[in-house]
């Protein structure tokens, strides 16, 4: 009995609610003029989120590049702290100065070392 | 008031009419959504392009470097550039202009094309600048879109190719681009290539892919890989900050005990004795600090069958087990004093014309000619045995004093490390193999053989750490390579000096021992060669002939059916002997030949060249003022 009452109210509702969607009074019935600012917030937040989307992207692909700039730059100096590392192996700078014609070349006794006393 | 209320019913009729028009307009269009949304399937090539796409990237961590002693770099990673082009770039968007302005723009891609053909052949040799720029316009052609140019290029090649008007156009306007490859690089070259080590691509037939440090510490080097997905916008790709990221984490360095400098004047001096000999198969060079067991130096050089070139094919310290021949008659001598069955070196024993009773074994003429013949004598001081590597006194030393309890003889072996692996800082350490009384096969002989270094198989690395326990008095210090795991300067995992045996051997022995050793490398001794060396050197000299495996047909023995033989020539020491800093190993490896490499011959003459210059360069030697 009390289901079927339901029921019967739910149908009358949502009949009335058509033939005030078709007569152009729904949103006037429904009030909802109390809640324009609200709607207006919620769009301006859309908009923004879209908008903060959209600038978050721009700098990621700053970020981006900027990595990508940092990364070639770590390679670089790989490849420079490589040739330093190449170019002091004792045999070769003997030989490098050799070819040079320089009468440096390996000590041949052990080194005298000059003690720093001045603590 | 009536004609009034009709024109306000007429604008409320139109108003209502555009209301209902607009209602059914938005149904229409929240129905063509769902149907959009939910029914309709739109052509997949139409779909790729409307759809922002996410593409999922592996990250790569950065490999760790392996580091010297001192911090210099012995393996790092940095890529090589491989220029790839897309020949087809701009293709369809020209299409679509008009002529004139197709044809200018076509032009000025090739013109740019032209002066990058002759840039990248001044780089990549690999063709002329006419055949790469041929090879591009016939892709272009075809329609490729994918094309590789030359072989990878360094980064200063890259750096000048990037002057190119082609690349300054940009991926989607000249269509040229990188990948990178990833590359290992060793600044000194192949220096220490078998130790510091290589992870390679598992090819058919071929094992050992983890070679060496960088093998073994693998793990560590290699880091964390890591995923990120990327999307598309209108600047280039990004990351999607809405999927998974898990981040690389790039691997820790290696610091090693290495000093390169060592391993450089090793390296040099031993291949300076052997390159010539191309009977010489190889051979190699370790040295360790006698305090702590760091390996300073690992030299292993190997000729190639074809070029006869020396290189680091093979790691002979580690891998090499083989019967060591007179270095191995120490052990019997230590074993003799920690038993007390001789008090000092220069306790006698009857030469008795080399035969020892009840066994039949060559003669030694160090003892019938070199003592009886010479000092007419029957009684031969120890101390005359070692300097002459005389094979009678070892076996008699062991067969009359072990001859009933042969196996308290080995197990002193195995209290020496002789016989026992343990777990080394790269792969590929070969067990030493001693062989058992208990085992199938001894005979009554075995033991003689033993005491004099034959039917025993160890390594060099083996050698030099039994070695440096007599230099350290005693206490034997585990071979280590790893110094420690760092990450950007920071130590993560310290690791250092472990003992193996804390006394091998009393104090006593071990200072009897170097006064033996002493006399090895005295005028008259076998490595009399290294009594030249600017500081004094204790050593020992050992030759040993490697027994050939027996094939079609033939039976195994020392030589083959043309009487030759391979030699493994060995000397082994340690220096200074009144505080030793360093011990020294050097083993050569012969070819089938007639002739005999002896220890005391190409390896001692290596180990004093290497002593000499450590002498000169080592802070140890240096004078104060």
């Amino acid at each position: 009995m009390e289901q079927e009452k339901t029921k019967k109210s739910f149908g009358l509702t949502l009949k009335n609610a058509f033939i005030a969607l078709i007569q152009g009074e729904l949103l006037l019935r429904l009030n909802i003029g109390k809640y324009f600012l609200h709607i207006v917030l919620v769009f301006a937040l859309i908009a923004g989120a879209i908008w903060a989307s959209l600038l978050i992207d721009k700098t990621m692909t700053i970020v981006e590049n900027n990595n990508e700039a940092i990364e070639y730059q770590q390679y670089q100096m790989a490849v420079k702290t490589f040739r330093l590392e190449e170019i002091t192996r004792r045999s070769a700078v003997e030989a490098g100065l050799g070819r040079l014609g320089s009468p440096v070349h390996e000590n041949e006794m052990p080194a005298t070392v000059i003690e720093n006393d001045t603590k | 008031m009536e004609e009034q209320k009709k024109k306000r019913d007429r604008i409320g009729v139109i108003l209502h009419t555009i209301y209902l028009l607009m209602l059914v307009a938005s149904v229409v269009l929240l129905a063509r959504i769902f149907y959009l949304q939910v029914i309709w399937k739109p052509d997949p090539r139409i779909e790729r392009q409307l759809r922002q796409p996410v593409h999922k990237e592996e990250l790569a961590p950065k490999r760790g470097n392996i580091l010297a002693s001192d911090g210099r770099i012995l393996a790092t990673s940095f890529p090589r550039y491989q220029l790839v082009i897309d020949p087809s770039v701009q293709k369809v968007d020209l299409s679509r202009l008009d002529s004139a302005t197709r044809n200018k723009r076509e032009n000025e891609w090739r013109s740019a094309l032209h002066e990058f053909s002759i840039e990248l052949a001044s780089v990549c040799p690999q063709s002329s600048a006419q055949e790469y720029e041929k090879k591009i316009l016939d892709a272009r052609a075809r329609g490729s879109q994918y094309l590789r140019l030359g072989k990878p290029v360094e980064l200063e090649q890259y750096e000048r190719l990037r002057g190119c008007e082609l690349l300054k156009m940009g991926r989607n306007r000249g269509g040229v681009y990188t990948e990178e490859v990833a590359t290992r690089r060793y600044p000194y070259g192949n220096l220490g290539l078998r130790t510091i080590g290589f992870v390679r691509e598992p090819k058919p037939g071929v094992t050992n892919n983890y070679v060496g440090i960088d093998g073994k510490f693998d793990y560590i080097l290699h880091g964390q890989d890591g995923v990120m997905y990327t999307k598309k916008t209108d600047d280039g790709f990004i990351r999607d900050y809405d999927s998974l990221y898990v981040e690389a984490i790039d691997g820790a360095d290696v610091r090693t005990t290495l000093n390169i400098d060592y391993q450089d004047l090793a390296d040099a001096v031993l291949r300076s004795q052997i390159q010539d000999n191309p009977e010489i198969e190889g051979g190699c060079c370790v040295i360790m600090e006698v305090e702590t067991g760091a390996i300073r130096a690992m030299v292993n050089l190997k000729r190639d069958e074809k070029s006869g070139r020396l290189g680091e094919w093979e790691n002979f310290a580690i891998g090499r087990r083989g019967e060591p021949g007179s270095v191995f008659k120490i052990t019997t001598l230590m074993t003799a004093l920690e038993d007390g069955i001789i008090k000092s070196l220069d306790d006698r024993i009857p030469t008795n014309h080399s035969v020892i009773p009840g066994y039949t074994f060559e003669e030694d003429k160090h003892i019938t000619r070199d003592w009886e013949q010479a000092k007419h004598s029957y009684r031969v001081p120890i101390i005359f045995g070692v300097q002459k590597s005389s094979n009678y006194v070892f076996r008699y030393l062991a067969l009359t004093n072990f001859e009933s309890r042969p196996k308290e003889f080995i197990d002193r072996l195995y209290m020496y490390g002789l016989g026992t692996s343990f777990d080394f800082d790269i792969d590929g350490l070969k067990a030493p193999y001693i062989p058992s009384p208990d085992s199938p096969g001894w005979s009554k002989y075995d033991l003689g053989q033993i005491a004099m270094g034959y039917t025993v198989g160890v390594t060099p690395l083996h050698l030099i750490t039994f070695y440096n326990a007599i230099a350290n008095k005693g206490k034997m210090m585990k071979p280590y390579l790893i110094e420690s795991i760092e990450k950007n300067g920071t130590v993560l995992q310290k690791r250092g000096p472990q003992i193996l045996n804390a006394a091998i051997c009393k104090t006593a022995t071990a200072d009897t021992l170097t006064r033996a050793l002493e006399s090895v490398t005295s005028k008259g001794g076998t490595g009399w060669r290294l009594g030249k060396a600017k500081c004094v050197v204790a050593g020992k000299t050992g030759t040993a002939y490697v027994y050939l495996e027996g094939k079609d047909g033939h039976r195994g023995g020392y030589k083959d059916e043309l009487g030759r033989h391979k030699c493994q020539g060995t000397f082994v020491g340690y220096f200074p002997t009144e505080n030793p800093q360093y011990s020294i190993i050097c083993t050569i490896y012969s070819k089938l030949s007639s002739v005999d490499y002896y220890g005391g011959t190409i390896p001692a003459e290596v180990c004093r060249r290497v002593v000499d210059k450590i002498y000169d360069i080592d802070p140890y030697w240096n004078e104060t003022l």
